[in-house]
């Protein structure tokens, strides 16, 4: 109730993103909390597997040289699937592809959705009331339906191999993502920048006659950007459950592809009671991993906070 | 010394709080110490950061989850140990036995519950009483306060009832209970001058009549001098100086506690007479206390021994002071003020008509409402905010215009239409004899670089993310038509001009004081050589020790550059001190036009009067407070006709000021009274001023 | 085209129901995978099927429901069991794909094997105590030879008539040595003359009276009067589930006795167990891999070749069907069809080298890209997975495209792409498939494959009265399909059953629906 109890006294240093301008920054400030540490490795973990996993896997995704149904031990960690293909090697490789989807995802729907949220945050108006209840309207229907519908759509459509449709056609689940954050990334940056556009700087920015273009991103932009990592980060972890749950409902990924929602269900049913294993560790690994990038983002979300 | 014999509220003794950040301890408030007896008012002073609030909380027990109250505290309330309570144990001292005024009323009451049931609820609760007795004494205790309608607004939710409403009913909430303690945090802060001076006296009197002890924490030496018995000044977490209030006003020993006082401006000081006597520096952080005495490195009488920590000392019975030097201040062998601040160079009486620069002219602004569904049916338009209703006035070169008001008078609003940040529904604006457009969109470069301002928030005024340097040369590249090298070496000159070392430039906003942060503002303004800068509420965000520094920068500026300022503040005093001339705004019109002195000599209109009088008066000898406004200030969307102040005029002629707009008198001068009433008329209704004049 | 079903049968139960699937969509991947443990039976199933567990029933789960029960719409394993209980066929077959009486008790063959004389069992009556008429039987026949699917099954029938004592003569424009096999076509139950409501009254002469139907199971209750005796157990209950995985929790739970029809992984486990009696049933049903005959590579014999010689049936036959069923040798002609059955031919040994250099011969030295389009059912898409692993050894590159069956068939994706999975269900006779997909003018001639030898050779074995010359044009198919034929047919399913040890005398039928369970004993 008194004033000064929400924030202890101490001097405010510069703008955290400034400050942690650095990858190297960053890290540092994550490594504070246990937790966010802990989440942090945990998805540079994954990173590298994305990165390195063709060197570090001992088998090819779909190689199946070795006899089905092996127990996990020995020369196969985590055992073979019903196909003999090793298991440990798939969860490894299984990694870029989420990373590339859910990643490169994220950061379209990131980037479009900045643009979008600052336009009509900064415009106001009747633009964003009509993008508003656009936005709202989008907001109401869950990712996974919309996803599932469009993919269905797309799915069935055949294009001339190598066309340029076939290649978005290819790209759909990645372009899907994007599409099904763009407003809520939106939603966010526009509230921000509602938030700031009342501040004296932009008026004292408008007084100098600077273009909207000027005002918007070098004036509101940088402002945004905490809630932005904040949002990109919670997005990307949203992402990742959303490109395993597409994986596992069939239309993410195409076989053979190590998409570990495609492994978890293409060894469901009676296949689990048989190899376990082959369900369970990439169920695992996805589990591990959105754990991991929601206990990061709550780090990133902290180490923003702590800027004011 | 009848308060002597009364009883010992409240002991506090070594209280220590530390708060955790990064990872380590900070300790905010380090060996405070008070005693406060029944119906004696106990100040607390400083500037923000000193401390002030976190020790009246660590009183209370209510700290942050970051922080912690040291081994060594002890708190002793009616004979018990608070400390060593129990978060249970300590409900019903919560509850009823202390009560709490906090700074913003809005976030001590619940919004969903009715006034009159969250205060009948404490009753409930700790006192047994059945529903219809607490609503009884609710209703008694909302009177006490002075709430009109009582029994109408026990039944009103938060939101529909204004700052001051909702600060009396906080009141009535902490007092309901009959406490023993009553502690207030900054409780008039965020009200408007008139408000503040009612809340006041009605503190004063319910504490004298409830015979309960009290914690007042402000910034505000003026409303200590008004209402205090004792009161302590903090500085950077510690106590510097303890005593009763006529001691420190006319004695002060700490050279901290003159330099606040010397930094505030008296009612009626101006530029013209001195400079202000400011604090250099600004306050330490917490987690770099300087070693020795905390206030050393701001001190102009500091020396060697200033190194080692003075202990807090009590040069006469029933007063402290923690300095070294106390005993040759008190014998007056040296003097804080080092050096005379130079005033503005007077003026010879024919030299303070200067050409126009900037005429306004019938200027209008009004927001429209948007309709609800019922005026939408009934094709009815409803009345929009008059924010601003035909203003005329105009400002001479090099000079500056002072512009004083309540909040909701329109002065914040006139100065956005000026500078082109609120389009005007109608109206005129000439800049050197040319009419310029509206809006900020519309008008060229070379305007734009003629009109600059100053915004009140230092923390919203510099974007965060760019640098000082790179928010000065903006405006040098962009209307000065400045190259980049070119920018950079002014943006040197330019923090010379506002005292910042030239280091700043590559310093983020965040690592700056409010003061610096301000001073860059300032030099932003200043970037493009406008004509004129438009000062909204300027300095009211400033400690008083820095606002004062503020205050001469811009005087001295306006005199080497002969800049113009049109200077916005709802405080009295600092306009009366930067302004040449003052208009008086209430509810977008102006009623009082006059050089700067002739706004605190009868005839005044009325409603300057009454400001004038709420003022809480540095002088702990002064109580003569005879004019009161009543009620709040009305809403612009639903205007008052005639005279927009008859609601709330003491002076009230009859039923002409409902009916008719007073016309413009002249009193003398270049000094004009908007009031039905004649300008002699006035000065006999205006006496007392002459005599406070006189003494 | 009503017959798709049927005939895409095999083993494709453990796609995802439509209500599971929206379970996953609505709870995502962690209640999937908690729906992994098990899926719940209604609590009226629950309730009904122990109630009846203390009167000697014989309860069957199935993993889907019956759509249409007119016998001449029917055609899902669910549909067929419910007609088998209800009703009557002239001609039963057993699990060996051989003939075995029912309402026919005997029948013999003209020389020049035009009519068919049929003997029809005596003292046979209907469920509302009507005795069988020779009319009921005509009239059956008159119906399924109108409009609709049998249409063509029987077009060849010039006349159907009453016979001398209480026998049926059927006379066929041309000789037809698998015409007693027509007759046991799943939708030839006798009805009764001047039925009405087909469908949904079911008066017929079978072992089982209908007691109660409603949308998760079928009761039924014994036929006391069956004129071939009365089952030996008071009621049979169809238990309807969403899926397998369904219907196996129930018998792990011993809510149910029979469970027909299942994936090969469940069935493996199940028989693992031990605590069940399990069989399998080798059939003929089997997935064809085909390529285009007339177009695109598979129009060049040296890719085909190279095809077959880049596959590893064995590998693929023990990694999906786990062992059950039989290697396939790339003709529809499977082993359960002893007399036709050859191994003759030998199967060249895969040697990817030898394909690669073929392909090579055939213009793709540097390699060959192909999709693979399978409907998207588990065990096709294994099949996809492992062939296009043993084929990418050879150089060829295959892009797996798997598409909902709806799309796959209605859209006829199938009949069109250059590279295709297909699997067809069991039947008991070869002759069908020959006239099904591979007759240059087969209505689903996928492959578009059209070779004048093989087009006589069909036509000789499936109308030669001389059963020697049929035994020897099936191996000469067999020889020209392994040499040149645009098929790769891995492996010939496995039908399964397993049901709790108290159950006897239940012979699973390659073709679940025909199981027959009126010899059943409950213990």
């Amino acid at each position: 109730m008194f004033k000064q109890l929400s924030r202890a006294p101490g001097r405010i240093a510069r703008p955290v993103w400034v400050g942690l301008a650095g990858a190297g920054g960053v890290l540092r400030e994550l490594m504070r909390s246990p937790q966010s540490a802990l989440g942090t490795l945990i998805v540079l973990f994954f990173l590298m597997l994305a990165l390195f996993g063709p060197q570090i896997a001992p088998y090819r995704a779909n190689d199946q040289s070795s006899a089905p149904r092996l127990e996990p031990g020995g020369e196969h960690l985590f055992g073979t699937d019903y196909l003999g293909r090793d298991v440990f090697s798939r969860v490894i490789l299984g990694a870029s592809s989420i990373f590339r989807t859910a990643g490169f995802g994220t950061l379209i729907a990131v980037v479009i959705g900045t643009f979008v949220g600052l336009f009509i945050g900064y415009q106001g108006g009747t633009v964003d009331e009509i993008a508003g209840r656009v936005i709202d309207a989008l907001l109401a229907m869950p990712a996974l339906l919309i996803a599932l519908v469009i993919l269905g759509i797309v799915r069935n459509l055949n294009f001339e191999p190598g066309s340029w449709q076939a290649r978005l056609a290819d790209n759909s689940v990645l372009l899907v993502i994007a599409l099904v954050y763009v407003p809520i990334v939106a939603r966010v940056v526009r509230s921000s920048t509602l938030e700031i556009k009342t501040r004296e700087f932009i008026e004292a920015a408008q007084m100098r006659g600077e273009s909207r273009l000027y005002i918007i991103f070098r004036e509101i932009f940088p402002s945004v950007v905490p809630a932005l990592v904040v949002e990109a980060s919670l997005r990307f972890s949203y992402a990742i459950f959303l490109v395993a749950s597409l994986g596992f409902l069939g239309v993410a990924a195409r076989p053979p592809s190590p998409d570990w929602g495609l492994m978890v269900n293409e060894n469901r049913g009676g296949l689990y009671d048989l190899t376990p294993w082959a369900l369970e560790y990439p169920a695992a690994a996805i589990a591990l991993l959105v754990v991991g990038v929601n206990l990061m983002s709550d780090g990133i979300r902290r180490a923003v906070q702590k800027s004011g | 010394m009848s308060m002597a014999e009364a009883q010992t509220v409240l002991q506090v003794e070594n209280l220590s709080i530390s708060y955790k950040v990064n990872g380590g301890w900070i300790r905010a408030v380090r060996g405070f110490q008070v005693e406060v007896r029944a119906g004696q008012i106990y100040g607390i002073v400083g500037e923000s950061g000193s401390g002030k609030s976190t020790a009246a909380s660590g009183v209370l027990r209510y700290l942050a989850a970051n922080g912690r109250t040291e081994l060594e505290s002890r708190v002793t309330f009616l004979g018990e140990d608070l400390l060593a309570k129990s978060r249970r144990e300590m409900q019903p001292v919560w509850g009823a036995q202390i009560g709490t005024v906090p700074q913003n009323p809005a976030a001590a009451l619940n919004p969903s519950i009715r006034v009159g049931e969250q205060v009948a609820e404490i009753l409930r609760r700790h006192r047994g009483l059945s529903r219809q007795d607490a609503l009884d004494r609710t209703v008694e205790m909302f009177r006490r306060v002075r709430l009109a309608d009582a029994e109408g607004i026990v039944a009103r939710y938060p939101h529909e009832l204004s700052g001051g409403m909702q600060q009396r009913v906080v009141i009535a909430m902490a007092l309901i209970a009959s406490p023993q303690l009553l502690i207030l945090d900054e409780p008039t802060t965020n009200l408007d001058v008139t408000t503040e001076a009612i809340i006041l006296d009605l503190v004063r009197e319910l504490i004298r009549d409830e015979q309960a002890g009290a914690l007042y924490v402000t910034h505000n030496l003026g409303v200590i001098a008004q209402l205090c018995e004792r009161v302590i000044v903090m500085y950077a977490g510690e106590i510097m100086e303890d005593a009763r209030v006529e001691d420190l006003f006319v004695h002060p020993l700490h050279p901290y506690t003159i330099g606040l006082l010397n930094s505030v401006p008296r009612l009626g000081q101006t530029k013209r007479d001195a400079g202000l006597i400011s604090i250099p520096g600004t306050p330490p952080s917490l987690a770099e206390l300087p070693q020795g005495c905390v206030y050393a490195p701001r001190c102009p009488l500091a020396i060697e021994i200033c190194k080692t920590k003075p202990p807090l000392e009590a040069p006469m019975p029933g007063r402290l002071v923690r300095c070294h030097r106390w005993p040759e201040i008190a014998r007056g062998e040296v003097s804080v003020i080092g050096r005379e601040e130079k005033a503005v160079s007077p003026l010879a009486a024919g030299d303070l008509e200067r050409e126009r620069l900037l005429t306004v002219e019938n200027l209008t602004k009004h927001f429209p409402i948007r309709r609800s569904l019922v005026q939408a049916l009934r094709r009815e338009q409803p009345a929009p905010v008059r924010a601003v209703d035909g203003v005329n006035l105009n400002i001479q070169q090099g000079r500056t215009l002072g512009l004083v008001g309540e909040s909701g008078s329109g002065k914040t609003s006139l100065a956005r239409l000026i500078v082109g940040l609120l389009d005007r529904t109608a109206g005129t604006i000439d800049l050197l004899g040319v009419e310029i457009e509206g809006s900020v969109r519309q008008r060229s470069r070379e305007i734009l670089s003629e009109l600059q301002m100053v915004f009140q928030n230092p923390q919203n005024s510099l974007n965060p993310y760019l640098t000082v340097g790179q928010a000065i040369r903006r405006p040098l590249m962009k209307l000065a038509g400045m190259n980049r090298r070119q920018a950079d070496r002014e943006v040197q000159r330019l923090l010379e001009a506002v005292s910042l070392r030239a280091e700043y430039a590559q310093r983020y906003p965040g690592e700056l004081s409010g003061g610096e942060k301000q001073r860059v503002a300032i030099a932003r303004a200043f970037a493009s050589n406008p004509a004129l800068i438009v000062c909204d509420e300027a300095v009211s965000a400033l400690d008083v020790s820095v606002q004062s520094a503020v205050l001469n920068l811009l005087a001295e500026l306006q005199q080497g550059l002969d800049t113009s300022y049109l200077f916005i503040s709802h405080d009295l005093a600092v306009v009366a001190y930067l302004a040449d001339y003052i208009a008086v705004m209430y509810l977008g019109q102006l009623y009082e036009v006059g050089y700067g002195r002739d706004l605190f000599l009868p005839p005044l209109h009325p409603y300057t009067e009454a400001l004038v009088a709420s003022i809480p008066k540095m002088d702990p000898q002064d109580h003569t407070q005879p004019v009161r406004l009543s009620g709040e200030i009305p809403s612009p969307r639903h205007m008052p006709g005639g005279c927009r102040f008859h609601t709330r005029c003491p002076h009230k002629l009859g039923e002409i000021c409902e009916v008719e707009e007073p016309p413009w008198r002249g009193a003398g001068g270049e000094h004009y009274i908007r009031c039905h009433r004649e300008p002699d008329d006035l000065t006999g209704l205006q006496q007392w001023l002459l005599d406070e004049e006189r003494e | 085209m009503s017959d798709i079903r049927n005939r895409k049968a095999g083993n494709d139960v453990a796609r995802l129901s439509r209500r599971g699937f929206l379970k996953i969509g609505a709870a995502g991947l962690a209640a999937a995978a908690l729906e992994l443990a098990g899926y719940d039976l209604s609590p009226s199933q629950v309730a009904a099927a122990l109630a009846r567990r203390q009167e000697g029933a014989l309860r069957v789960a199935w993993g889907g429901a019956p759509a249409t029960l007119d016998p001449l719409f029917a055609s899902a394993d669910t549909e067929i069991a419910f007609l088998n209980a209800v009703y009557d066929y002239l001609i039963d077959t057993n699990n060996n794909s051989e003939l075995v009486p029912r309402l026919a008790t005997e029948w013999s063959v003209s020389e020049d094997g035009l009519t068919y004389t049929l003997q029809i069992a005596e003292g046979v009556t209907f469920h509302d105590g009507s005795a069988l008429a020779l009319d009921d039987i005509l009239w059956t026949f008159e119906r399924l030879r109108g409009e609709g699917p049998t249409a063509d099954l029987y077009a060849d029938i010039t006349s159907i008539e009453a016979g001398e004592g209480n026998s049926i003569v059927f006379t066929l424009a041309q000789p037809n040595p698998d015409f007693l096999y027509n007759l046991t076509d799943n939708h030839a139950v006798i009805l009764k003359q001047g039925a009405e409501n087909i469908g949904n009254e079911f008066n017929g002469t079978g072992p089982f009276r209908l007691d109660e139907y409603v949308t998760d199971r079928a009761v039924f209750s014994a036929n006391a009067d069956y004129w071939g005796g009365a089952p030996g157990f008071g009621t049979l209950e169809f238990v309807y589930f969403d899926s397998v995985e369904s219907a196996v929790n129930a018998l792990e739970g011993g809510v149910v006795d029979v469970v027909l029809r299942m994936d090969n992984a469940t069935y493996l486990n199940l028989s693992n167990s031990g605590s069940y009696s399990a069989s399998a049933v080798p059939t003929s049903g089997h997935d064809v891999v085909r390529l285009r005959a007339d177009q695109g590579p598979g129009a060049d014999e040296r890719v085909r070749q190279a095809f077959k010689l880049a596959t590893d049936r064995q590998a693929i036959f023990d990694r999906i069907q786990f062992g059950f069923g039989a290697v396939g040798r790339d003709t529809p002609i499977s082993p359960v069809f002893e007399r036709y059955y050859t191994e003759e031919t030998p199967l060249p040994a895969r040697d990817p080298a030898a394909a690669r250099q073929l392909l090579a011969d055939a213009g793709y030295a540097e390699g060959l890209e192909m999709t693979l389009y399978t409907p998207n059912l588990p065990d096709r898409v294994a099949l996809a997975q492992a062939l296009a692993a043993q084929w990418e050894e050879a150089g060829i590159m295959i892009t797996i495209e798997p598409q909902e069956e709806a799309v796959y068939y209605a859209d006829n994706v199938w009949l069109e792409v250059d590279l295709a999975i297909t699997p067809w269900g069991a039947r008991p006779v070869p002759q069908i498939y020959l006239d099904l997909y591979l007759k240059s003018d087969a209505q689903w001639n996928e492959a578009h494959f059209s070779d004048e030898e093989v087009d006589q050779l069909i036509e000789v074995a499936g109308s030669s009265l001389d059963e020697e010359e049929r035994v020897n044009a099936y191996h000469e198919l067999q020889r020209i399909l392994i040499e040149r034929g645009p098929y790769i047919i891995p492996y010939f399913f496995a039908q399964f059953g397993v049901m709790a040890n108290t159950v006897g005398g239940v012979e699973v039928h390659p073709f679940a629906g025909r199981t027959n369970f009126q010899q059943a004993t409950v213990g």
